[in-house]
């Protein structure tokens, strides 16, 4: 009986204290929670890739030249679009570097703005990635465009990079 | 208005720099390619670490390799995704430890070479990650099977790379 006892204060205090770790390292009060999506078969792709290096000093977002393409969403069809950005990314700047895609001209979901850190400054490289998407789209032609931007001062080069871009079915 | 200049005077001198340092970089080779469904997927992974010492030249990922048929008459573009727990040592700073993905015998686009640095050394563990296609590929009237390959290799003997909990995905996009 008091080896259950023992098990159950054991168990009371590891929920407490998870409970408390989540609060203090947790989402913000007021943040958004994550948001879903689910869609069905992948009907189209778009590759755009690059074996050659662009660079910015620019604490605005400029658009990565070439980084861009366009997603058709057939008559009578929804979907969703799903973008994935990988690239060797070389950070030589005093804080970070940043990378943020949009479709149809607005930042994909999850939309972290200057928040998402693509890399930190250091001058090393590294191959890196991130996935954007939005949705539903009626039928229409989407534009998606990957930017990029510093923080701080110095410079941020992108080379060898590989844009995906993917219409999900969706109803 | 002394403010709005200042702030002219900087837009200006950031555009100036982001053009040097692009002219300076040079016209890239960029590729592009549209394709259709997804019509099968592969996935390998693999979740014990593998070191490679001194692999100087290409050498494969050990396990990381699959083949994808396209049917006889279609064409397809082939997708890979690498994903992996990387950890390049040891060399200096002008070291790296790279990857590179084989399609059918070729080097998938941005067919990089050596240029392509997946990790530097110094930089600790990192989930790292790359996206390579190929161009359009045809099957003949008999069908087609498409090796896909992963190697890697580092820029000098002192410098070792290693990949743990990795995972290959390779999609068959149709396409005209």
């Amino acid at each position: 009986m008091r080896r259950v006892s023992r098990v159950a204060v054991i168990m009371v205090a590891t929920t407490l204290v998870t409970l408390l770790v989540q609060r203090a390292v947790g989402r913000p009060a007021g943040a958004p929670p994550p948001t879903a999506a689910t869609g069905g078969a992948v009907t189209a792709v778009k590759m755009v890739r690059q074996a050659g290096a662009n660079g910015t000093s620019s604490t605005s977002f400029m658009p990565l030249p070439g980084a861009s393409t366009n997603v058709t969403v057939p008559a009578g069809t929804k979907a969703y679009i799903l973008a994935r950005f990988t690239g060797e990314s070389h950070c030589d700047v005093t804080l970070y570097c940043l990378v943020l895609i949009t479709i149809n001209g607005v930042e994909g979901q999850p939309a972290s703005g200057s928040d998402l850190r693509f890399d930190t400054g250091g001058g090393q490289y590294r191959s890196l990635s991130v996935e954007r998407s939005r949705g539903k789209f009626n039928p229409g032609t989407y534009p998606v465009q990957v930017f990029f931007a510093i923080s701080g001062t110095g410079s941020f080069v992108v080379d060898d990079w590989h844009l995906t871009v993917e219409r999900i079915k969706t109803s | 208005m002394q403010r709005v200049w200042q702030a002219s005077a900087l837009v200006l001198a950031t555009a100036l720099v982001t053009v040097l340092v692009n002219d300076a970089l040079g016209e890239p080779a960029r590729t592009s390619n549209s394709g259709g469904a997804v019509a099968a997927v592969k996935v390998v992974r693999e979740t014990t670490g593998q070191g490679n010492t001194n692999p100087t030249a290409w050498t494969a990922v050990p396990g990381a390799t699959t083949s994808i048929t396209i049917p006889a008459g279609a064409k397809a573009i082939i997708l890979a995704r690498f994903t992996a727990e990387s950890h390049c040592q040891g060399g200096s700073s002008i070291d790296w430890c790279s990857v590179r993905v084989l399609i059918d015998g070729t080097e998938a686009n941005p067919a990089s070479g050596n240029d392509f640095a997946f990790q530097t050394p110094g930089t600790g563990f990192a989930a790292l990650a790359l996206d390579r296609s190929s161009g359009k590929l045809s099957a003949g009237p008999s069908g087609k099977t498409v090796s896909v390959t992963v190697q890697q290799k580092v820029t000098s003997a002192s410098t070792y790379a290693w990949l743990d909990d990795w995972h290959l995905t390779v999609e068959r996009i149709t396409t005209g």
